[in-house]
């Protein structure tokens, strides 16, 4: 999270002003030319109006004070927060520029309601698919109440993370991953997941299984509570996205890393919260690592990691990601590949890495389901065009399957096929 | 904003109060113009209505905008408008309705009559120091009386400047 700081507030004059200004000069020519004083009387008031609300303004500098969230699951997005200038009766006349991420549709103007603390504001947006994205610090505006003067308030407005991952991944983290470093002294736990001794009794969390609550104590204390153990760690894995330009163009391409950098974020999340050691690597022209680890810590550094990728333009050749990736972690540990699988180097990239010994996982965000129409067909050739392209994508996944296992991923709003297949650890050695 | 996306929402009401004071306002002001009375009501109801109606419809770009009706038929009924103190006052009336029609916005917070209350009153006070000084000065010279509105709206801001230096300080200080 970073904020930045308003520039100097100075005034800013509107349309609106000028609307009003051209207007009274009009007026005061009129009355030049007819020797009427009527016209220099009805402008008199807007050639003097943008002064006098600029005179009775807020003086120089405004500040205004910024906290906002954001709540909401799966499609719907509600960002929630306060704001408040100093002195409070400036903050009705406040108001919010607000950049929104191209991942989500709404309202650029929120819903506000104005209170004596300060102004509680609603944006009520949609997420049309999984996404990751900033919302830059906001712009906040002093208008005066007539519309004729601006100013730019001053004041630290952080910036705002909207996640939204399929809830699927939330069961994720219980399947037991391969490892590749057993610590000295380490014994393997025969368990799934959270297992070892018990540690203690916390505070139930809404993500905690039934299995975990202490029904018990919960009876005796009137809130849920759950056990605790001493957690094992159940395995290394490495999310690896690849960024690098297909044929499908820049847009689409876009479109998928969106999703894909959600679905990095919700993976590496549902492993961390299990202990295991977590990477993350983007490969474009070269490839961006995050080495191997656990905790809080590494989940900030990942979604630092995963907002700062960006698609390369140029693509790197396939051979270089494992011998980079070699660089940073052991081999045979579990990889989790992103990749559309369009183009040729995009398939090329899996062998490569199986060369390598890393057993590899493709789940692969279907092209077919961000494409839009460019030109429109009847319903008998459009049905037949998406027959073609899905038997397309059938035998391309087919082709890779060869090399590794892959789980096609069009319905972005579910990952149960990813989550079924990583509970199943034989079929992932098969693959 | 593109057309496609959903207007913002309404944050206070449709201000009935002050689009009936500028009515009223226009069509008074009319009543010192040659046009006939009805016509006269017909055009200030119709021009508020439409302006109205595009300040609360119309996406952000154009609402800006919505002024622009009953700016033209101030500027066309001005410009019919008989030369006499009445329709003078009338006029600055009119206009003055104009600055309260604005600060009644449904897409703004509600209060903004009271919140624009000190610079509207400073408006209309330069507009009456100005009126009065036409009417009162022997020669009923009108430009002596802009001049003198504009005197004392030039005392009133050395008198702010004088009360908050702040707004002349644009550098920002090094022991705040």
């Amino acid at each position: 999270m970073s904020s930045r700081s308003a520039p100097v507030s100075e005034i800013r004059w509107t349309a609106r002003t000028v609307l009003l200004l051209v207007a009274g000069v009009v007026l005061i020519l009129f009355a030049v030319t007819t020797r009427n004083p009527v016209p220099v009387f009805v402008g008199l008031p807007f050639l003097v109006a943008p002064v006098a609300a600029a005179m009775t303004g807020p003086g120089a500098p405004l500040r205004a004070s910024l906290s906002w969230h954001s709540e909401g699951s799966e499609t719907e997005v509600r960002v929630r927060g306060t704001l408040r200038a100093e002195p409070v009766g400036r903050t009705p006349d406040l108001h919010l520029v607000v950049e929104r991420p191209g991942d989500l549709d709404g309202p650029l103007e929120p819903e506000i309601q104005c209170g004596p603390e300060g102004a509680d504001f609603t944006f009520e947006w949609n997420a049309p698919r999984p996404t990751v994205s900033v919302i830059p610090s906001p712009l906040v505006v002093w208008q005066d109440p007539t519309g004729l003067v601006q100013r730019v308030a001053e004041g630290d407005r952080p910036e705002l993370v909207v996640e939204r991952s399929p809830p699927d991944l939330l069961r994720l983290g219980s399947v037991r991953l391969e490892r590749t470093l057993p610590l000295p002294g380490e014994t393997r736990s025969r368990r799934i997941g959270t297992s070892g001794e018990f540690f203690g009794i916390r505070e139930a969390q809404p993500s905690d299984p039934p299995r975990l609550i202490n029904w018990v104590a919960t009876a005796r204390a009137g809130r849920p509570l759950a056990n605790e153990f001493e957690l094992d760690r159940t395995g290394d894995v490495l999310v690896l996205l690849d960024t690098r330009p297909t044929p499908l163009g820049p847009t689409v391409d876009a479109r998928l890393l969106g999703v894909s950098r959600a679905a990095a974020i919700g993976i590496a999340d549902a492993f961390l919260r299990e202990k295991d050691r977590v990477g993350y690597a983007a490969f474009g022209e070269f490839v961006d690592a995050v080495p191997l680890s656990s905790g809080r810590h590494q989940r900030a550094r990942i979604q630092q990691a995963v907002l700062n990728t960006r698609g390369a333009s140029v693509a790197g050749v396939p051979e270089r990601c494992p011998i980079t990736l070699g660089r940073y972690y052991p081999p045979g540990i579990t990889v989790i590949l992103l990749s559309s699988l369009v183009g040729e180097s995009a398939t090329d990239l899996v062998p490569h890495l199986r060369r390598r010994a890393y057993p590899v996982v493709v789940l692969s965000p279907s092209p077919l389901a961000v494409r839009s129409a460019s030109f429109r067909m009847d319903p008998i050739d459009e049905a037949l065009a998406a027959r073609l392209e899905h038997l397309e994508r059938e035998n391309l996944l087919a082709e890779t399957w060869v090399h590794a296992p892959v789980v096609d991923w069009d319905d972005f709003w579910s990952l149960a096929n990813l989550v079924r297949f990583l509970r199943q650890p034989q079929r992932r050695r098969a693959g | 904003m593109t057309a496609a996306e959903p207007r913002p929402p309404v944050r206070g009401s449709y201000g009935i109060l002050p689009g009936v004071v500028l009515a009223g306002a226009l069509a008074l002001f009319a009543t010192g113009t040659p046009i006939p009375w009805y016509l006269d009501l017909a055009v200030a109801v119709g021009v508020v209505a439409v302006a109205t109606g595009v300040r609360a419809r119309a996406p952000e770009p154009y609402r800006s905008f919505a002024v622009a009706p009953v700016l033209v038929a101030l500027v066309l009924l001005a410009a019919v408008s008989v030369a006499d103190p009445i329709p003078e006052l009338f006029g600055a009336v009119a206009s003055l309705g104009v600055l309260l029609w604005l600060t009644a916005d449904p897409r703004e917070s509600p209060g903004g009559v009271g919140r624009a209350g000190m610079s509207l009153l400073l408006v209309a006070f330069v507009v009456v120091i100005a009126w009065a000084s036409a009417i009162a000065l022997p020669s009923r010279n009108s430009v002596v009386g802009l001049a003198g509105g504009l005197l004392v709206l030039s005392l009133v801001v050395l008198a702010v400047f004088i009360g908050r230096p702040e707004f002349l300080d644009r550098g920002r200080s090094a022991n705040p």
